[in-house]
Parts: structure tokens; sequence; C-alpha cells
């Protein structure tokens, strides 16, 4: 029953009441509270029931709540329709902005696609945020970081419970032959369960791997790539089931794979080889990744596998014995040095995306200065300061959608350029796409940008009801001028900065593309020759067909030296050894004062095996002591080292004489001389120390150093010639150039200075529009003070001159605030720098300059409109 | 089916019938009506929204002296009376006709 009349129900009404009151509109609320209390006191006065009619209240308010939403969604659509009509009749406006939104905006997206993919999303595979590398030190060297051998992964897969799936690979190059023209390929071995479980790729068409065929002699199989297989059989479907040659041994096709982003080069996956319990395989080759179970943190996982691996020394047999498990996050493996790289980029671009809002932002407020009379008309028609305030932002909306739109349209294409021209040093590159993820940054970049935007003009508006109205045309309000300077300044400023980046990088390039090198890289061409272990399994074979290549090469035309070596300055290779001197420690990476790549790297010397014409061809000299001759290579261990090894050594004395060895079993090397150091930045072997032995073809690395006159085409094609005259089974040699191959080596330098040299003329640019802008707003607007002004006598060139002496204080005050924060910020630089610093004071001078003359050019076209200005006639237009 | 604008509920025409009838409040309507507060108010609001109702506060002096708080009193507007008389033929036309108030 419902009480009647009595005081509960009608304090239950009246609180019903005062629970929906928040519910109403604003504006209705008053009169809302009112009605209903006094309808209940009144029906509560007569003894009637209110409870049941009380809790109609929240009926009606949530009715009005809901129909207020209603009419604020619908005006809010006329606004859009409004803005949208407003910004068509004024072409030039929208277009200006949205274009420079859409570059803001698509600059910034597509850089960070790239960011995204290689540091940021998951790696594109499963449980891909958790994949960790897996590593084994060699207790007792203390040796980490290490591959890993089949008994290991055996032993440690087993009995670490917190890894879901642990697989291996192992790029190498192998001599592919059959189905077309020899060739040198990457071959991918990996356990069976890297392409299926791991990556969990498909292929195109065939099949993956099974795990039995990575047991010994049950291989036999290969997986082509996509690439190859389009490359060297058109695309053929009917490739499955014929045959190939790796390395001489034949293998079926049984799949085609698509390119993965982890690994682009590979041409052939096949099976690896598991011996596990190999005496003869102590050190592995396996690079390991393993797959935490989900929830699993990396710490968890490595103690987990530490502990795995010395449960494994304990049980599993003396293989297991000397080795402990380490863990790493996969990705850093991935992607190595790369990472700060890319943030100065995203910083960067970032950069030139506020740059893009501030212009837009001048535009608003001018254009909101422009608008007042507009609003005004509509405020005294009675619009509240709430319906002026939706019309501005909305516009804001509306160009930043637009501006958005443009934006991913155009970070579609310059994703595009920027794959094409990216170098193969950044990682991931198949996984960069401008896929959700990229959308949703997009999104927010355009949520945020217009939030900013929005903003603006609503600072202005708020403004407009607490002053009355004024006639079009009137003159800024100081505020208003300051307000846009600012802007002004702060663009002035990132430009600067922006500026001082890009020039220290270009400088950077310049600098290393005039590096010296220590030897003459014009006329010299190297060739990296594959002798195949099958067919040419022993010392003997290797010598025969160097013995016979040598006299072919040199009787080629224009060939005036060449030399043998385990490597050139240009494969990228190198062996590293630990070396002890006699009498002396042996080096680690905490003695012997040389720098390190890494920490880590605690071995100390890149060997080289050269032949006695090999540092005269490379042009090299003999800087102490005498070259290698032709009988060192029989005679008691000799070898020479560069200034690098010397200074590191024997600071201040001759290392002739002095005697080396890599390890206890080793006889003495003597020290018979001393090499320049070669010293190209693009080189990776550049600043290490180095030692020179005998070359012997105990080595199965054939590189080949050519001083030659005339083209390199031609040189190519007799060398070619020359090898398939004696194995017409080798692969193509690569012949290159030590030109080109220092060019290439400052591809990844040359793709950041392109891409800060691109954002900062953008940001110079842009800054310059704003400054244009500003100012020849400015000039119209105050069109009427200069009009006095010259009336009243001041000389044209005056009035221009203190205009235009106004911009510049502004661009002179953000030139020194950017200037400082390049000198601090652009410090995270450092290691993309050669041969200059981050403060190089020739650098920022000329960044002043430029910054200032270009300043000087947008301020003073607009300034010269003054002195063109006929007084009369402004005077008149008031 | 579109809701036109002259489209009246029968809720709405029986609460301006009511208004016209002499209740004046908002619980003596809903008496009138039979129909539930939580119906009757917004339907007044609307009413009012539209200009098919207007509403005045009462003097609260006369009031204070009966000795109960001012109450909202509607009033039907000349176009509200012509848009009832509009609705009340459509529904007697389509055999609908408003029942009678209580």
């Amino acid at each position: 029953m419902t009480p009647r009349g009595g005081g509960s129900g009608r304090r239950l009404a009246l609180m019903l009441v005062a629970l929906a009151t928040p519910l109403v509109p604003r504006h209705l609320r008053a009169d809302w509270r009112r009605e209903w209390q006094a309808e209940i006191r009144v029906r509560a006065a007569e003894g009637g029931a209110v409870v049941l009619p009380g809790a109609g209240a929240i009926r009606h308010a949530l009715w009005l709540r809901g129909a207020a939403l209603q009419r604020a969604g619908e005006q809010t659509l006329r606004e859009l329709r409004f803005a949208a009509r407003g910004l068509v009749r004024r072409p030039l406006f929208a277009l200006g902005v949205t274009a420079t939104l859409a570059l803001g905006i698509g600059a910034t997206s597509a850089v960070f696609s790239v960011v995204d993919a290689v540091l940021v999303a998951p790696l594109p595979y499963p449980g891909g945020d958790r994949l960790v590398e897996v590593t084994s030190e060699y207790v007792p060297w203390e040796m980490a970081g290490l591959p890993l051998n089949a008994t290991l992964l055996e032993a440690w897969r087993a009995r670490a419970a917190s890894i879901e799936a642990m697989e291996a690979y192992n790029v190498g190059q192998d001599h592919l032959a059959g189905e077309g023209p020899p060739m040198v390929a990457h071959n991918a071995r990996v356990t069976a369960g890297f392409l299926t479980d791991l990556l969990a790729v498909q292929p195109l068409r065939g099949r993956t791997f099974a795990p039995e065929e990575n047991e010994p002699g049950q291989g036999g199989v290969a997986i082509v790539s996509e690439d190859l297989w389009r490359t060297r059989w058109g695309g053929d479907p009917s490739v499955l089931g014929r045959t190939i040659r790796l390395d001489g041994a034949p293998h079926e096709i049984v799949g085609i794979m698509p390119r993965v982003a982890l690994l682009p080069e590979v041409d052939v996956w096949t099976p690896m080889e598991l011996r596990p319990g190999d005496a003869a395989e102590i050190f592995g080759s396996m690079n390991t990744v393993a797959r935490p179970r989900a929830g699993v943190s990396l710490d968890e996982v490595a103690a987990d596998l530490l502990r795995a691996s010395e449960l494994a020394a304990e049980e599993a047999g003396a293989m297991a014995e000397p080795w402990r498990a380490g863990v790493g996050d996969f990705r850093e493996t991935v992607v190595g040095d790369i990472r700060t790289d890319l943030w100065i980029l995203m910083a960067a671009v970032l950069a030139v995306l506020l740059i893009a809002c501030v212009n837009v932002a001048n535009l608003l407020l001018t254009r909101g200065a422009d608008r007042r009379h507009e609003l005004h008309v509509r405020s005294s028609l009675g619009a509240s300061r709430g319906d002026l305030l939706r019309t501005v932002v909305v516009e804001a909306f509306v160009l930043a959608l637009a501006g958005g739109a443009a934006g991913v349209a155009l970070a579609a294409v310059v994703v595009r350029v920027l794959l094409g021209s990216m170098p193969e040093e950044i990682p991931l590159a198949a996984a960069v796409a401008v896929d959700g993820r990229v959308l949703l940054f997009a999104l927010a970049l355009t949520g945020t940008t217009a939030l900013v935007l929005g903003l603006v003009p609503a600072l202005g508006a708020g403004r407009l009801s607490r002053q009355g109205m004024r006639p079009r045309g009137a003159s800024l309000r100081r505020g208003e001028r300051r307000g846009g300077k600012w802007l002004l300044g702060a663009e002035v400023a990132q430009a600067s900065a922006l500026l001082v980046a890009a020039m220290l990088m270009l400088s950077t390039l310049q600098r290393m593309s005039r590096a010296d090198s220590g030897f003459r890289p014009e006329g010299l061409a190297f060739v990296h020759l594959e002798l195949p272990p099958h067919a040419y399994p022993e010392a003997e074979a290797r010598t025969r067909f160097l013995q016979d290549l040598r006299p072919q090469l040199r009787a080629v035309p224009g060939v005036r030296a060449l030399g043998v070596g385990s490597a050139t300055p240009f494969s990228g290779m190198t062996f590293l050894v630990g070396m002890q001197q006699e009498g002396g420690p042996r080096t680690g990476a905490s003695d012997g004062g040389i720098n390190f790549a890494t920490a880590d790297e605690r071995i100390a010397f890149s060997q080289v095996w050269a032949d006695p014409d090999y540092l005269s061809t490379l042009g090299l000299p003999i800087v102490q002591g005498r070259p290698l001759r032709p009988d060192d290579a029989e005679g008691p261990s000799v070898a020479l080292i560069n200034e690098t090894a010397a200074r590191a050594f024997w600071p201040g004395e001759s290392p002739i004489g002095r005697r080396v060895r890599v390890s206890n079993d080793d006889p003495w090397t003597t020290i018979v001389g001393v090499v320049r150091d070669f010293s190209h930045p693009g080189l990776p072997t550049a600043g290490l120390a180095e030692l020179y032995v005998p070359y012997t073809t105990t080595n199965r690395l054939v590189n080949i150093l050519v001083r030659f006159d005339g083209s390199a085409e031609v040189l190519e094609r007799h060398v070619q010639e020359a090898v398939w005259a004696l194995d017409a089974e080798l692969p193509i040699p690569a012949v290159g150039t030590a030109a080109e191959a220092l060019r290439a080596s400052l591809a990844l330098t040359r793709f950041y200075a392109a891409l800060l040299g691109t954002f900062a003329v953008l940001a110079v640019l842009l800054a310059c529009v704003g400054i244009y802008g500003v100012m020849a707003y400015s000039v119209a607007r105050r069109a009427r003070e200069m009009g006095i002004r010259l009336a009243l006598g001041a000389r044209p060139g005056q009035v221009a001159g203190s205009v235009l002496g106004e911009g510049l204080g502004v661009v002179a005050l953000g030139l020194t605030v950017g200037l400082g924060a390049a000198a601090y910020g652009t410090r995270v630089m450092t290691t993309l720098l050669y041969e200059v610093t981050p403060t190089d004071p020739a650098t920022y001078a000329m960044v002043a300059a430029l910054i200032l003359a270009s300043a000087a050019v947008a301020a003073w076209l607009p300034a010269r409109r003054v002195s063109r200005t006929d007084p009369a006639e402004v005077l008149r237009a008031e | 089916m579109p809701a036109r604008p002259r489209a009246m509920s029968v809720a709405t025409a029986a609460v301006l019938r009511a208004v016209i009838q002499g209740a004046s409040y908002g619980f003596d309507i809903m008496d009138a009506t039979g129909l539930p507060s939580g119906t009757v108010y917004p339907i007044l609001s609307r009413l009012e929204e539209r200009a098919l109702l207007t509403s005045r506060w009462e003097d609260p002096a006369a009031e204070r002296e009966a000795g109960r708080p001012p109450r909202r009193y509607y009033r039907i507007t000349a176009v509200g009376r012509e848009e009832l008389q509009e609705a009340v033929e459509r529904f007697r036309a389509l055999g609908h006709p408003l029942p009678e108030a209580s």
C-alpha cells in the first residue's frame, strides 16, 4: 500500500526529487525542483499518495536531459554544416589550414609507422611482445652472449617451465645451384618449430618442416622465398618437388615462403641438422629465440632459464656442464642501435607538426579577429556565449578532421617513399605499414590538434562576451597582437632547433663522404668468392684454384695489382680474437686502452689473413718494420699490426720484435711491422686493433683486392670470365668498388640527413609562412595607425622599419631560445655525428644567419606594403 | 511511421483536454487523465516547448495565505486549442474517439 499523507511518504517523495535534480539541465533545474516540491507538499497536505507520483520526477528529469542532449546534437550537426559551408566560402583559408595540418599529421604518422613497427608494436609474431633471445655463457672463459648448441637447446628447453616455445635459426651463405645459374643464397637453417610455431608463418605454397627433418640425414628439403621463386623461377608453381643443390647437397623444394619481416634477406629455408651430444659441436651457432608463457616477466624467464641450465649442468652430462643460460629482450637483438636514431626522427617530425599547428592556430586567431563582427551580430541576436563558442570550436574540429583525413592519405604515400629509401640497417621494414595502430595514432593526433585549435578561438570567443560591440576592422587589441607573436616566437624557436639538428647531420654526412680512409678508394675493387666445401673440401684444392686464378686476373686489361685476404675493409666480416702479449696480461675490455664497440666485447683484435700483396694493393703503407713476405706463410709465425694496436699495447715503444699469441696452445707470433690504420667511419672494422697474419688456404674465405684502371663493369666481366673459366659452377662473383662501398656505407647517415633536412626545410618554410601571415595581418589591421603616422609626417621607410623591427625582434627571441634548446637537445645525437660536436659554433652561426635571412624576407614582404600606403586613402576608408 | 509535428498521441491529447477542462497543476492533470506523473510531466514539458501550453507561477503572496507553496500553473494557448481540435477530429475519423475524462 502506498503510504497516504504520512510524513514518511512525503519525505521519500522529496528525496526522490532531490535525487533526480542533478539530471535536469541546469537552466531548468530551479523551476523544476520548485514545481515538484510544491506539488508533492500540496498533495501530501491534502492527504494524497505522493511516493508513486514522486517517482515520476526521475522519469521527468531523465526525459528533460535526453531532450537537451538531442537538441545539443542537432545543434552541433547544424554547426558542422554551417562550419563546412563557411569554409567552402573561404577556400583559400580552408585549403591552407588543411594542407598545413595534413603535412604535419601525414609526416608524423608516416614516421610513427616506422617507429611503431620497429620499436613499439609487438613483433609481428605470436607473443611478439614477450619474445626473448636465449644465449649461453661458457663459464670457464666467462664468455657470455654466445649462440647455443643443440645439446643446450634440448636440455634447456626440456627444463624451463616458463617457456612455451624455444626455437633456433642461423643464417649463412650457401652456394645454390641447379634450376638456373649458380648463385650465393642466404640460407636460414631453422628448427622445425621456428617457422610453424615461433613465427607461425604460413607457406604460400607447399609445406613447412616436420620435426624429424631436423634429425641428422633426414633433411634434404628446402623452402624457397617468394622473392627467389619469382626471380629465379618466374613464379612457376611447378617448382615444388624439383631439386636444387645447396653447397652441393641436393634439396627438394617443398614450399614457398612469403618474406619474413624478421629475416627479410633469406632466400632459402632448410631444416637445421641437430646433433645433440655431438662433442664436435661445443660452440654452437644456433641463434635461439624463446616465447615465454603469457604473464611471465623477463626477469622470471631469466631466473627460470638459469635454473634450468644449472639443472642441466648437473643432470645432462658433460656437454651441458660448463654452460649457463642468459636471456635478453629479443627486440633489442633485432633493433640494435637504431632505437635512439628513430626517436630523434620522431622528435624532429613532431616539431614540424607543432609548427604546423602553430601556423594554423595563428590563422585561426586572425580569422577569429575577422569574425568578431559576425559573432557580435549573432550575439546581439540572442546567441549565448556557449553557442558562439560552439561555432568556433566546431569550425576548428572540421578543419582538424579535414587535415587529419588528408594527413592519413599523405602518410600512406610518405611511407611508400620511406620504405623505398630506407637503408637495410633498419630492421623489420616489412612490418611497416599504415595499419590500424597508425590510424589510431593519426586519430589521436587529429583529436589533440582539434582540441588545441579549438581552444585558441574559444579563448577569443570568451573575450568576446566581456567587451562591447566594436566596428568591423577596428585595430587589433594589444593582447591579440601579443598572442600571435608568442606563437610566432615558438615557431621560430622550433624551426631553429630543428635546423641545427639537420645541419649537424648534413655536415656529418659531408665530413663522412670526404673522410680520409687511409687508402685510395679510387680504382680499388674487391671480389668476394665462395669456394663451396663440397667442391673444395681441402686446402690444396683451394690453393690450386687461387694459383690458377691469380695469373688470369693479373692478365685482365687494366689490372695493376691484386692481393688476397680473409676479409676486406668492405666485407663487414671480422674475426675477433683475444690476444696475449708475451709477459703481459691477456687483453680484455678493461685493459689495453682500446675502445670496444660494446662493453661485452671482450676480444681485442680483428685478425685478417693477408697475402704479401694484400696491404700494398689496398694502399696501406708500412710505417715501421717490413711487409709480409711470401715465405712468411711457411716460416716461424710472424704478423703485422696496425697503429691502433701498436699504440694500445706498446705506447711509446716499438712493437717490432714483440711476441703475442691468441691462446696458450698457440705458438708465439713475432710482430715484424706496423701498418697505417684505415679509418673511414663507414667501414665496420675501422678503429679496431688489427692483426695481419700470412694468408693460407686453410682459410676458406677468399677476398680479392684489385687495383685497376678503367671501368668497374668491364673489370667485373673479365673477373667473371676468369673465374668461370676455372669453375663454371661457382656462383657469380660479386665485384664491388671501394668508392661505391664507402658511399653505400653512409646509407643510414644519408637517410637520417635526408629526413632531418626535409623536416628542417619544412619547418623553416612553415615558420616563414607563419611570419609572413602574422606580419601581413598585423600590417593590414593597423592600416589606420600607419595611415595616421604617415599623415603626421612619418616617412614610409620609418613606418615600414618599425613594423619590420617589431617582427624581427620576436624572431630574434625565438632564435635565441631555439639555439639554446638545440645546444641542450642535440646531445642525444652525439653517436650519430662524425667530426662535428653537437655545439659546433659554425653550425649555430649558419643556422642563425639562415633563420634571420628567411625571417627578414618573410617579414619584409608585408612591411613593404606599408610604404606604399596612401594615407589619404586609408583614412578615407575609415 | 515518421513523426509529423502535428501527429499527437492519445496521452498528449488527453493532457491538453484536461488542461482545457480546468486541471491546471501537474498532479491535478495526472488525476484528471489517470496517467502516471512520469508520463504527464514529460508531455507538459514538451507541450510547453512547442508553445501549446504556457505556464506561470502562482502569486506567492496569495498562496502563503493559503498556507501552501506556490504551484506551477498551466494554461492552454490558442495554438494548443487548434491542434487539440485537429487531433480530436482525426481520432474520431479513425474510429478512436478520445476516451472521456474520468
